[in-house]
């Protein structure tokens, strides 16, 4: 992986370059206008929020049943890419929602929920922060338990009568904006790879520190 | 008997001054006039008893009054600019740390080394 890493980074940094001239040339949707192309970053967004949350409850998971350092590490790094890419959702929804439904927020099934999910992991990530030896399996549980929540997040809007279209919106998607949301999805998740590879580069180099101030006292 | 009048005389006249401060306070009946602006020639009001014409269905967004529309393209805007300020403040933050860390084990391996030791 650390070798494909630069040439990951530069296909993501082109893949981010011609998404805007994508966007641009995608159709307008016919009753919302233009405020219906933040859709592109927007839905990208959550799709990689939730990709990273499996990832974060799968490795999680790994480290309770083996106890291996590395699927805790690529734990909390997932934890705070889900954070990150849920924080782009929760703050480009609202505006798109003031322009199509005339108001920031509402207390909906998907938003409130999509709400807690972020919540699970910056909980996850507080935990890590202040609870002391031992949090790691504990984290791990709440890794899980908000990976569990994430069908949940997706499903509500079919489940319960929300403000928020369906999950329907997708495979009816019109041929012209087919090509450039997926071409945003798939830039998208590229930048997850990218970051989460980075971040759990981080987190190694933290063990191995450990290791050297443990040398330094033996 | 004299002395039940001084305090019937005494509600009387608190009766008399209430009545008269409401009265001073009630608001006129009649409506201000005020100096009319942009109001039609009386050839063109519609005569007593017609109903203004009725809107039949929904308007749809896109054909609104520009005044009762919001503006999307701020919208959009913001929208993708916070995108792009959260990734790179993420990216920021993983390279400031990256950069602690390796500065610490640079120095911690320089401790740990057998020239440093003797």
């Amino acid at each position: 992986m650390q070798r494909l890493f630069p040439a990951l980074v530069v296909v993501t940094i082109a893949m981010f370059a011609v998404a805007p001239a994508l966007i641009v040339q995608a159709p307008y949707e016919s009753t919302m206008g233009l405020v219906q192309k933040i859709f592109y970053f927007h839905v990208p967004s959550w799709i990689v929020m939730f990709t990273s949350a499996f990832v974060c409850g799968g490795a999680g998971l790994r480290y309770l049943l083996t106890g291996r350092s590395a699927a805790d590490r690529v734990a909390v790094a997932a934890a705070e890419l889900t954070l990150v890419f849920g924080t782009i959702g929760l703050m480009t929804g609202p505006l798109w929602a003031n322009k199509a439904w005339g108001v920031w927020w509402q207390w909906d099934a998907k938003l409130t929920s999509a709400l807690v999910l972020w919540l699970i992991f910056a909980s996850y990530l507080l935990l890590r922060r202040y609870g002391g030896a031992g949090s790691e399996k504990l984290s791990a549980v709440v890794a899980l338990f908000g990976a569990v929540n994430v069908p949940f997040v997706y499903w509500s809007a079919n489940l319960w009568r929300t403000m928020h279209p369906t999950t329907n919106v997708l495979p009816t998607l019109q041929p012209g904006m087919r090509g450039p949301f997926w071409f945003c999805a798939l830039a998208f998740l590229l930048l997850y790879a990218v970051l989460l590879t980075a971040r759990i580069r981080l987190e190694t180099r933290r063990t191995e520190l450990d290791a050297l101030y443990l040398a330094v006292e033996d | 008997m004299e002395r039940e009048k001084g305090p019937a005389v005494q509600l009387l006249l608190l009766a008399v001054l209430m009545s008269a401060s409401l009265l001073a306070q009630r608001p006129s009946t009649e409506p201000p006039i005020v100096p009319a602006r942009n109001m039609p020639p009386l050839s063109q009001v519609p005569p007593a008893g017609t109903q203004p014409q009725q809107l039949e269905g929904f308007v749809r967004a896109d054909q609104l009054p520009q005044r009762e529309q919001l503006p999307a393209a701020p919208l959009v805007m913001t929208a993708y600019a916070v995108a792009w300020a959260v990734v790179l403040a993420y990216v920021w933050s993983i390279w400031r740390r990256l950069n602690r860390v390796e500065r610490e084990i640079a120095d911690v391996s320089r401790r740990l080394s057998p020239g440093a030791r003797s």
